[in-house]
């Protein structure tokens, strides 16, 4: 009895040191990269001063993205997206040129926060004039909080969440935000002639609760009853407590304002708990794999930032080339963001006349720009007011349904 | 909460504790024997998806039936088990519980880190191999694949109890732990009967692989850590080295994490490990756990 109790006890010490031992794992990275900043302090130093001293009319640029975890796919898409941006930039024969700081590879994020500030500080030891990224709103939020601390330029790609912005004059996106596109949800739904929805979100994530709010507050404005709001993680695998739940409650609709890697999971789930009714997610529905669901996926949409089917030249360059060199996988929406970002910058810095911070910025603010995403302008906080695309699946390929401009009017519609 | 959710809550519970138990009793069989924690047995259960989401697509393009493919993860989780015992946990087994743990944990993410550099880090989509219908039973519906799960790991539960009170060979494994010395002089091989053990464990790990992808389709190279957890709290809750202990606890699990859910989401994990520290407090040796006599 004894030495069995010790066993376990010895079973227990070892469960916990397997959670410290992960715990270590992130600090030895941080350790890694404050010591790489401390290796580069000194050229940092040296480096500063030939930036403010001379105009070399490069314009060196960190990226951070997440390039491993569930969504790697969408950091893999972005540095396609970036080495093809700045490979036509650059051999444009234009007045600046881009340089990739971290020798050209982005800086990765893991979709963790506290990773965020490894990555960032990583991009920071060499010294660069502007930063993109990130992608997710939880690992942006503290990245532009600090960004806005160093006086940074940051162009945030698919961080929806409001707050990325606000009171941060060195901060922009080019991406909606998220009461928008949780406004255009409610507005499908309306407009599809659903009356009764559920709604399914992860509250360990800014962003899904940003699409929630967004989705609930609008629904109730235009008359939808929301019949079930049920919570899940971003580590959950299992939602079939949650779906036989949204069944019960006799929703036509679900709304699922989660990311990719669990979007399978939750489809096939509710399927196979007998939801027959649509599902509809946001922009993290991007690069969903379908495999083997392909009629699960039946009558499930998701809001977008562009389409790869859109006819305009921008778009149409923008998917050639990316899948001429890089394959249809990793063509996400993501990649497009990166890719806008880049030439953004690059726009900024002819509109600022210069290529350090403060002339960047002078040109980032209030810019109007043209590309993958559509043209827009930015608004006073940074944002951009853009059109939103609509897609659904069919044979569980993607396939664009309709794009919305940003008073709901039709931009362009599938024939 | 009306009576078709109770229903419908009881089947999800039932399908999750199924699939619980069985990876509680690779946990169980290998304590039984060895009274060591094997923390890399969630990693088998990785690899088991991983031959699955490999092999499914190549047994139905060479017109094999899909099933084929669980017979090939079965041979291939057993060699990972024999290898892991051989190369890893029998070198230290001389050297004391900790030592075997530290390896075991070692091993772990030794299994986790080499998956993610040799099928990345992207989750996938795992084919199903069954792709039977839904049935409506009195305004619930019941996945046919769910009952099949649970009746997969009732025969299999059932089968390995058999084994191990009926054969020459479960002889020999409840033998061995009672007395290692004594054991070896009535003519078993210790080594022989661990390694069958790890094989039989792995093995397991396998069809535990098979349960979770049919229902839920995804395979990752970190899928093994919080499953794993969950199934040690399933066996230590059951009775760590008893059979029937990890069957009701796996089933137990399941059931505590499928209700908290409906009532409150966010707090099924505070559950599910609030119950371990709970029972380790009031009965340590498990709900069937008794504190003398065979194990295994």
């Amino acid at each position: 009895m004894k030495k069995r109790n010790q066993l376990l006890a010895a079973a227990l010490t070892g469960a916990l040191s397997l959670s410290l031992l992960a715990g270590c794992s992130s600090s030895a990275q941080q350790g890694g990269a404050a010591a790489s900043g401390e290796t580069s302090g000194s050229s940092t130093a040296a480096s500063a001063a030939a930036a403010s001293g001379e105009e070399d009319n490069v314009i060196r640029i960190g990226v951070i993205g997440p390039m491993t975890g569930g969504n790697a796919i969408y950091g893999e898409g972005a540095q396609n997206a970036v080495d093809m941006a700045v490979e036509e930039i650059n051999s444009s024969g234009g007045p600046y040129t881009i340089e990739i700081v971290n020798g050209g590879e982005l800086a990765d994020d893991a979709q963790d926060a506290r990773q965020a500030m490894n990555a960032y500080n990583l991009v920071m030891a060499d010294d660069p004039e502007a930063l993109v990224g990130s992608f997710f709103s939880s690992v942006t939020l503290p990245i532009a909080q600090q960004a806005s601390v160093d006086n940074m330029l940051l162009v945030a790609t698919g961080a929806t969440n409001v707050d990325v912005t606000v009171d941060r004059p060195t901060v922009f996106r080019d991406c909606f935000i998220d009461p928008y596109q949780g406004k255009m949800a409610a507005m499908f739904v309306q407009s599809e002639g659903y009356t009764k929805v559920a709604v399914l979100y992860a509250n360990d994530d800014d962003y899904s609760n940003g699409l929630k709010d967004a989705f609930i507050e609008n629904c109730e404005a235009n008359g939808i009853e929301v019949v079930y709001e049920g919570q899940c993680t971003t580590a959950d695998t299992d939602f079939t407590s949650q779906v036989s739940q949204v069944v019960a409650s006799g929703a036509e609709f679900l709304y699922y304002p989660c990311f990719q890697d669990t979007v399978p999971l939750l489809v096939s789930q509710a399927r196979s708990a007998g939801f027959t009714g649509a599902i509809m997610g946001g922009d993290g529905w991007d690069s969903s794999d379908t495999t083997g669901l392909e009629s699960q996926f039946e009558n499930c949409y998701f809001t977008n930032h562009y389409s790869s089917e859109d006819t305009s030249d921008a778009v149409v360059n923008f998917v050639t080339k990316d899948t001429d060199t890089y394959g249809t996988e990793s063509l996400n929406a993501c990649a497009s963001l990166y890719y806008d970002a880049i030439y953004m910058i690059y726009q900024a810095a002819q509109e600022g006349g210069g290529t350090d911070t403060a002339s960047l910025v002078k040109g980032m603010t209030g810019m109007t720009f043209t590309g993958v995403g559509g043209t827009f302008t930015l608004d006073g906080n940074g944002d951009p007011e853009k059109q939103i695309v609509f897609n659904t699946f069919v044979d569980g390929q993607v396939q664009w349904f309709e794009t919305l401009g940003p008073d709901g009017e039709v931009v362009a519609v599938r024939e | 909460m009306t009576f078709s959710l109770f229903f419908q809550s009881l089947i999800n519970g039932l399908n999750l504790g199924a699939i619980y138990a069985l990876i509680a009793l690779g946990y169980t069989m290998v304590y039984g024997i060895i009274r060591m924690i094997n923390f890399a047995h969630g990693d088998f259960i990785m690899i088991g998806a991983y031959t699955l989401f490999y092999t499914i697509p190549m047994m139905v393009s060479a017109g094999m039936p899909a099933w084929l493919a669980v017979v090939v993860a079965v041979v291939v989780c057993g060699m990972v088990g024999i290898l892991v015992e051989t190369f890893a946990y029998r070198p230290v087994r001389k050297a004391g519980p900790m030592s075997a743990l530290i390896t075991a944990l070692a091993m772990s993410i030794f299994l986790q880190n080499l998956a993610m550099v040799l099928f990345g880090s992207r989750p996938h989509n795992v084919s199903t191999i069954f792709s039977l219908p839904s049935v409506s039973v009195a305004g619930v519906t019941v996945s046919l694949n769910v009952v099949l799960t649970i009746a997969i790991g009732l025969v299999i539960m059932l089968g390995l109890q058999l084994f191990v009170k009926k054969t020459p060979l479960g002889k020999a494994m409840r033998a061995v732990p009672q007395d290692r010395d004594a054991s070896t002089l009535m003519g078993i091989n210790v080594n022989r009967i661990i390694t069958v053990t790890f094989a039989i464990g792995s093995a397991l790990a396998a069809v535990a692989a098979l349960m979770y992808c049919t229902t839920y389709p995804r395979v990752t190279n970190d899928m093994g850590t919080t499953m794993g957890m969950k199934a040690f709290i399933a066996a230590v809750l059951g009775g760590i080295g008893v059979i029937p202990g990890a069957m009701l606890g796996g089933v137990l699990i399941g059931l505590i994490e499928v209700f908290v859910r409906l009532f409150a989401p966010g707090w099924y994990e505070a559950v599910t490990y609030g119950t371990l520290i709970v029972i380790l407090l009031v009965k340590p040796s498990g709900i069937l756990g008794r504190s003398t006599g065979e194990k295994v």
